[in-house]
């Protein structure tokens, strides 16, 4: 694996996890069928993580991250805003990985853009022509 | 709680649960990098940089066909002007995005695509052409040769599936 793939996929992790500790935030201010969207949401990413890691060999497996930078939110507004904000961030991050993959895993990093970008609208963000850049 | 559990047992030593106190990841300039527009695709071998200049021209000349589908929807119904019209834009920034570096299209514009007397109806046309561009610029980004233009091809898919969900639903906070 080249360093330039395995820097992405760091980063792609990193995002994932900053996506994963947004939801945790988030969800106590969502009810309803918006707590339900960001329960699925949660599940996908934690789903993710694990498998960009399957990616990675042991020796180079980053540590997992924590102590995010984010405004806890306080009602349900501010966790939407939050998430649709995470998630286009991500959809970048993912168009990056799929800069330096080949193959499936590309189409792969292109998928995951695509639903973080959808995910993002869904949470009311607006929709972008470069979505997170 | 059960997946983190079940990423802990497999990764076993691997993963350890480090609190770092500054900002990872989470903000917006953590990873600026390159323009999404790029003048010049990385050097590549000749028969590389024309199948590249090719893709770029197909998805090109596709947007040019969403950016008509959008103006013929717009002029038929012009209450759905507010909706569609920066949809439509930020077609256009595809279109000039994919054209960078190439030369400029000489064909035929599209023809004038015939659109539904029903709003519903049309806007849900919209909604399968942008499904299928998402689809068709997924496969082209599998395809492309130079980094930047699958960096490229991947936020358009990604942008043009946000466009489906963005006409489907109305949001959260509406």
């Amino acid at each position: 694996m080249s360093d330039a793939t395995l820097d992405a996929l760091i980063a792609a992790i990193d995002g994932e996890s900053a996506a994963v500790y947004s939801y945790g935030l988030a969800i106590p201010r969502l009810s309803g069928s918006l707590g339900d969207l960001a329960r699925g949401g949660l599940a996908a990413h934690r789903l993710r993580i694990v498998s960009l890691r399957q990616r990675i060999p042991v020796a180079d497996q980053p540590a997992s991250a924590g102590g995010f930078d984010v405004d806890t939110p306080t009602d349900a507004t501010q966790a939407a805003s939050l998430l649709a904000g995470v998630e286009v961030r991500l959809a970048a991050v993912y168009a990056d990985l799929a800069a330096a993959s080949t193959g499936m895993e590309r189409r792969d990093a292109v998928l995951s853009a695509r639903e973080c970008a959808v995910r993002s609208v869904a949470w009311g963000g607006e929709p972008q022509a470069f979505p997170g850049r | 709680m059960q997946a983190r559990m079940r990423r802990r047992t497999l990764l076993g030593f691997a993963i350890v649960a480090a609190v770092v106190p500054a900002s990872i990841g989470c903000t917006p300039d953590a990873d600026p990098g390159p323009d999404p527009a790029p003048t010049t695709d990385g050097p590549t071998d000749d028969s590389t940089a024309s199948a590249d200049a090719a893709l770029r021209a197909a998805a090109a000349a596709a947007e040019n066909e969403l950016i008509a589908l959008y103006e013929a929807t717009i002029t038929a119904h012009a209450g759905l002007a507010a909706s569609l019209a920066p949809l439509a834009e930020q077609h256009r920034e595809h279109r000039a995005a994919l054209e960078a570096g190439i030369a400029p299209a000489t064909g035929n514009p599209p023809n004038v695509p015939t659109v539904s007397a029903d709003p519903g109806t049309a806007v849900a046309e919209i909604i399968t052409a942008e499904r299928r561009a998402a689809d068709a610029r997924t496969v082209d980004c599998e395809q492309a040769g130079a980094e930047d233009l699958a960096r490229l091809l991947a936020l358009i898919a990604a942008s043009e599936a946000s466009h489906s969900e963005a006409l489907s639903t109305t949001g959260p906070s509406s």
